[in-house]
Formats: structure tokens, sequence, C-alpha cells
């Protein structure tokens, strides 16, 4: 089985602050452009062999003209900063992503929606399609739980498109290891299999659940550590649980 | 799992003009692919989404190419005045189905993968097949190679970000390859049927003529000499 | 002095969407990355030096949030019109000298807005670049001064090749090359902008067409290689303001 980490999510108050910040911090690159409806992501790719962070955020503040339980959640999760809000695992065929939204109960968020709207978008035009379960409207990242995406074509990958020249850059050569809240047997758990530490380079540190860390190597430099509080340390994952 | 179409590889004697005749003739975004790592080949590319892409090649340090072992490409470029077609080149997911393709047509697994040095720094790695010993070069017999990408295709090249050009389509692949040489020892060659591949024959001498672009406007053709002709008329 | 277009503010509920609109609707590519403060901005180069900044205001939603209401150019883009609520926020002429920057400042009234030391104070480019530039008529806060609301204010940049109108866009299928907008639809008068630009005749020296409504820019027309010439049309942030006595200064 092909399950690996595929990106990150940290959720941001904002995006060009939080994105300049990081670069500053460690060296990490960016590019800018790609949304989706009322978000956008800065992308930070992370190297080989395809992972990125996206730093996400709300860009369009309109939105908020009608709430909802998300956008509540991602205000909330943001009020003090960012934090990491997801943990997206990748699967490398249709069957196995199936497999795990019958695992999970639910169905598969389809790549194939005709309305571009529907699917993250980018400056050049390029629409992105991208399969993931579980589906639904509450999504299991607000519990500090990862869900699992398949990309039927890889090829423009947003771990893989160049960055801004940002000053100062390193080049990142992949994630060494995650940092999660919660046990492995807590993963295994939600995931339906055993050893997702090994599986996923995860540590687990006992916290609640979500990532707390990232640590990536980089080209000639030392590796690199990204900290950030997990979103269920600003909202716990209890007020989703019902 | 049947191999699909990766990219065509174009040679020329000067990768600038031939690139700047290319644009203006197909209104495809292009972007500087850097350089191989043998330090004598320029690359450039035009991505045509669905994982294909055209490579053009050229000579961009003569001095380091000793005398008489210019890459053919070049000298069929120079003679005939523009740039020519050396090839088709397929992909399959795996190193697996890759050593099972070198063993069935009695080779191996190139030992040496192909790099290609970015112009932001990163080296772009594929590995091919089949390398088979005492061979001629699997273009000069018409036939194509097989590639596999490391990393789930990380960076592939159908997928890059092209320079902004005024009027470019948007391209989709391909609808169809012609291919000099016979269907019969095409498909033996290849163990799959051409046409999943889209390819049709023109009984001249093996090798790449042409392919039909997809693209939003319609199917263009894009047409030149191949490699293996001995002269322009074949 | 020679007085210049530098860029017009076109205001957006969603700067991505707008700039996908805006490209699918002229072929205008678009750049992304740059902000400054609260305001994220995708540039429009339009040629001969002259960009749209698509703007959006409000970052962060917690700092909006909390942000005194009511809101002048929320308020405006949240009238709802035929492209999403996108509006001409501002029309910036620029100057060639720092000097002639301060002439206009004193002329109306106040001064040139510092240069701020911190970088966070002007735009930023994700490669490092930070955007400097210092802007008249300045008003210190409390002063009980502000601009008319949809008269243009004045631009000095020191870097001029580092400027908006100069950098690449993204590419993007079926893109038209700009080479310069042609003429631009103003609402007031003839005598109204003459007056603010102090010349005698200011179609005379930028192509203004007065059209006597609400103060702003309503049109502009861009020409481009090989086609017809653009006109975008937005309505100002001023046609929609339905009382503008109850907002306290200038946006």
């Amino acid at each position: 089985m092909g399950l690996h980490i595929d990106h990150i999510s940290l959720a941001s108050p904002h995006i060009f602050r939080s994105a300049d910040t990081l670069l500053k911090e460690t060296g990490l690159g960016y590019w800018t452009g790609e949304w989706i409806g009322d978000t956008s992501v800065n992308i930070v790719p992370l190297g080989p062999p395809g992972n990125f962070i996206e730093i996400s955020g709300f860009i369009d503040i309109f939105t908020l003209r009608t709430m909802n339980e998300h956008k509540q959640w991602i205000l909330d999760i943001t009020e003090t900063g960012d934090h990491f809000n997801g943990l997206c695992l990748g699967v490398d065929s249709m069957e196995e992503l199936e497999a795990f939204a019958k695992h999970f109960n639910s169905t598969v968020n389809k790549p194939d929606n005709p309305d571009p709207a529907r699917h993250f978008q980018r400056a050049d035009g390029y629409i992105l399609p991208m399969a993931s379960t579980p589906s639904g409207q509450r999504s299991p990242w607000m519990r500090g739980l990862p869900n699992v995406y398949y990309y039927p074509d890889r090829t423009h990958h947003s771990s893989g498109q160049p960055v801004h020249p940002c000053l100062n850059m390193v080049e990142p050569t992949g994630i060494k290891w995650v940092e999660y809240g919660g046990t492995e047997k807590d993963m295994d758990d939600w995931l339906g299999v055993t050893g997702s530490g090994e599986m996923l380079k995860l540590k687990f540190n006992g916290k609640s659940m979500g990532v707390w860390a990232v640590c990536v190597g980089a080209y000639d430099s030392d590796d690199i550590v990204i900290r950030r509080p997990a979103c269920t340390d600003a909202v716990p994952a209890s007020k989703f649980e019902s | 799992m049947a191999a699909v179409v990766d990219h065509f590889h174009m040679g020329s004697a000067n990768i600038y003009t031939s690139i700047d005749k290319l644009q203006k003739e197909l209104r495809l975004g292009h972007y500087d692919g850097g350089f191989m790592s043998n330090v004598v080949i320029g690359h450039k590319a035009f991505p045509l989404n669905a994982g294909v892409y055209i490579e053009v090649e050229a000579v961009i340090d003569p001095f380091a190419v000793p005398a008489g072992q210019e890459p053919a490409f070049q000298k069929k470029a120079e003679l005939f005045g523009t740039e020519v077609w050396t090839g088709v080149c397929l992909r399959v997911d795996t190193m697996a189905e890759m050593e099972d393709i070198a063993k069935r047509v009695g080779g191996k697994v190139n030992p040496h993968p192909s790099m290609r040095i970015r112009p932001d720094g990163p080296l772009n790695k594929s590995i091919s097949c089949p390398q088979i010993p005492g061979g001629k070069p699997n273009f000069e017999l018409g036939l194509p190679q097989w590639y596999c990408w490391e990393d789930r295709m990380y960076r592939h090249p159908s997928g890059m970000p092209t320079v902004p050009m005024q009027g470019l389509r948007k391209p989709n692949g391909t609808e169809w390859i012609e291919m000099g040489g016979d269907e019969g020892t095409m498909g033996k060659w290849l163990g799959q049927d051409p046409k999943t591949l889209g390819m049709r024959f023109n009984g001249k001498k093996p090798g790449l003529y042409a392919i039909g672009i997809r693209t939003d406007g319609g199917v263009i053709e894009l047409r030149r000499p191949s490699a293996n002709q001995d002269t322009l008329d074949g | 002095m020679q007085i210049r277009l530098n860029h017009f503010a076109l205001g957006a509920r969603n700067i991505y969407e707008a700039s996908a609109r805006l490209l699918k609707e002229t072929g205008l590519g678009h750049q992304t990355g740059d902000w400054v403060g609260n305001t994220a901005c995708h540039m429009v180069p339009l040629g001969g030096d002259v960009f749209i900044e698509i703007e959006g205001t409000f970052m962060s939603a917690h700092d909006f949030l909390k942000m005194p209401k009511p809101n002048y150019t929320y308020d405006a883009l949240d009238t709802d019109n035929e492209y999403n609520g996108d509006h001409f926020t501002g029309m910036m002429l620029g100057v060639d000298t720092l000097e002639e920057l301060e002439e206009i400042g004193k002329r109306l009234g106040g001064g040139v807005t510092p240069n701020w030391p911190d970088p966070y104070r002007h735009f930023q480019r994700p490669d490092g670049y930070v955007r400097r530039f210092q802007s008249a008529p300045y008003y210190e806060p409390g002063s009980g001064k502000s601009r008319p609301r949809g008269m243009p204010n004045f631009y000095y940049y020191p870097d001029i090749p580092g400027r908006p109108a100069n950098q690449p866009v993204w590419s993007a299928p079926h893109l038209k090359i700009p080479t310069g907008v042609k003429w631009i639809e103003y609402g007031g008068t003839e005598e109204e902008m003459s007056a603010w630009l102090d010349v005698p005749k200011a179609s005379d020296i930028l192509p203004f067409r007065f059209n006597g409504k609400a103060l702003g820019t309503w049109a502009v027309c861009v020409g481009v290689e090989d086609g017809d010439d653009i006109v975008i049309r937005r309505p100002p942030t001023v046609a929609s303001i339905k009382d503008p006595s109850i907002y306290k200064s200038t946006q």
C-alpha cells in the first residue's frame, strides 16, 4: 500500500505575513496564487518525493456574511496565530482511496466535478483535480485527524511548482519526521493500519491530536524544524465529537 | 500496466532560434529546462499537459564535444536546416515494469539515470530502458524507449510553468503520433497495441515524423523531418 | 512638472476570483504575491509603465471584525454589481521627484507620507523586494483634513524598474500584451479635475473623458498588440455609497 504524507495545512490569519515569517525563520521559499472559494493557499514546497505545507487563510472576508461551523472554526483556530490544522495523507490509486472511504464509512469526494469553483485553481488557469476521503460537512481536521487524497494527475502537483525567488532560500530535501499529538494507537485506529509511526514518519507526543512540528531536510544546511501549535490546542477536538 | 506517452524528443542546431520558431508556429508555452549533466546539451520544453511534453535539445558547448562526435541529431538538423524529431519516449510507473520490459527486449535498465540541471538548481532525474548490448541506439532504429520517474512524478516536465506569452493555446496531450516503419514491428517492440498510444504509420524509414497536439483551438500538427532520414525527401 | 498615470486600484471581494475573471474577460495577465499591511494585491500591467492593482483589503479577518464600522470600502464592495462587487477604489498619478510630490502636498494643504522605515509599511514581494513609495496629499491624523473622495492622489517611487508594470505576469492561455492606457472615463468635470491638478485643462495632460457622474474611475481603455482595444468598466466606490456623511475619513 502506498499510504504516505502528501501535505500539511497551516491555518493562518494573514497568509502573506505567515509565509514571509516562515521564509525569514527557515529559508523555505513559497509560491502564491492558488485558491478555492474564499480561501487562498501560499505553498511551501518541502522537497521530494513531493510534499508541501499550504499556508491557508481567508482572502475574502465577504464570506463572513454567511457563517457556518467550518468558517467559525478557522476564525477560532487562527485568532492567536498560525496553527497546523490538517495532515493530508495520499495514496497512489483510486482503488486505495475507495478502500479508505469504506474504512471511514464514508464516500470519496470525486475529482471530476465540472464546476471549476469546486477545485483549487491557480493564477495560470490550472484547475487541480483532487479526490479525497472522508467526505461530509465536518472535516476530520476539526478533531485533529488526517484525511486521505488521490491525485489522478500528479504532474502539476503543488510540491513541484517553482517558488518565488525569495532571498536567502534553502533547497528542501524532504520531510524527515512529523510530530503528532496522541499516540500511535490513536492514529492506527483512525486509519485502520498498524505501525503508522514508521509508515508515515510520525513521532507521537501525547498532546491533543494534530500536527505540532515538521522536520524538513535542507541541501547543504541543517535540518529545519517548523513548530506551531496544533489546531486542537486552540479549539478542542471534543467540540466536534458529537 | 500499458505504457503511456511521456515525451517527444527534438534535436536542434540552435536551441534559441528553434524555440522562437516553434513557439510562433505552435502558440504553446515553453520554459528553460537547463542543461544535461554531461554539460554539453541544453534543454527547453513545451509542456502539453496530460503528462506529456516536447523537449528540444541542442549542443550548447561545442568545445566540449570531440570532433566528429557531435550528436547525430545535430548533424541532421544542420543538414536539413531545421529541427529534427529524434523519437518518442514512453512512461511506466514502476521500476519493476521497467525491468520486465528491458528483459523482454533483451536488454537492461540503463544504469546511468538521465540527469538534467534545472535553471533553479534541483536535478531532474529519470531512468530509461532498454540498453541493449551491441545494439544501435533505439532512436536510430525508430523505436521508442521507456522512462520511469522517481518520487511519484515529482516535478515532471509536463507540469512546469511556462514563460508568459501573448495568445498561447491551452494544450491537452496528443491525439496522434505519425511513425515510420510498420505497425507489426512496432507492436512487437512495444508489447502493446501501438493504437493505444495514438500511433499511425507512414511506411517511411523508422522514426518519428509528426504529432497531432490537442489544444483548446483544435488539433495542431507539428511536422519535422526524422533524424533517421538520410535526405529531406526520405 | 510632468504628471503621469501611475496606477489604478480596483477593489475586489476576492482578488483571486477577480483576477481570473479579468483574465477571461480581457486576456490581461497578473502577478501574485504583493502585499502591504492588511492588503494583498494582484498586479495587472497595462503597458507604458501603468498597472492596475486588484486589491483585497482586510487581512486578517480578525482585524476586520474588530475594525470600527461602518467601513467605506467594505460597504462599497458589499454592493452587488455585475462584476461581483468590483469597484475602482482609486486612481493614482505619479511624479518624478520627491520635491514635486512635496510641492503638490503643500498646494493641497497637507504634506507627503513619511518614508516609513518599517518595510512592512511598504509593498512587499515574496522575493524580498520592498517597493518604497511616498504619496500626497497626506494629512496628519486628527488634522480634520482629508482628500476629497474620488479625487486621485499622487505617488513618487524611487525605483521605477521595480514597479509592477515592469514585472512578468503568470503565463496563461490567451494572454494579450497591453500597450498602454488610451483613455480614462472619469466622474466629475474637466473643471474639477483641472483645479485638482492645478493645470489649465486636465484632458490635455492625461487622456480623461469626463462623464459628470460620481467622482472616480468608471472605465479604463487599454490598447493591446494584435487585437482590439480593451475597455475595463467598473463603478467607482463613491457611486455605491448611499450616505457618505456616516464615514469618518478617506479610505
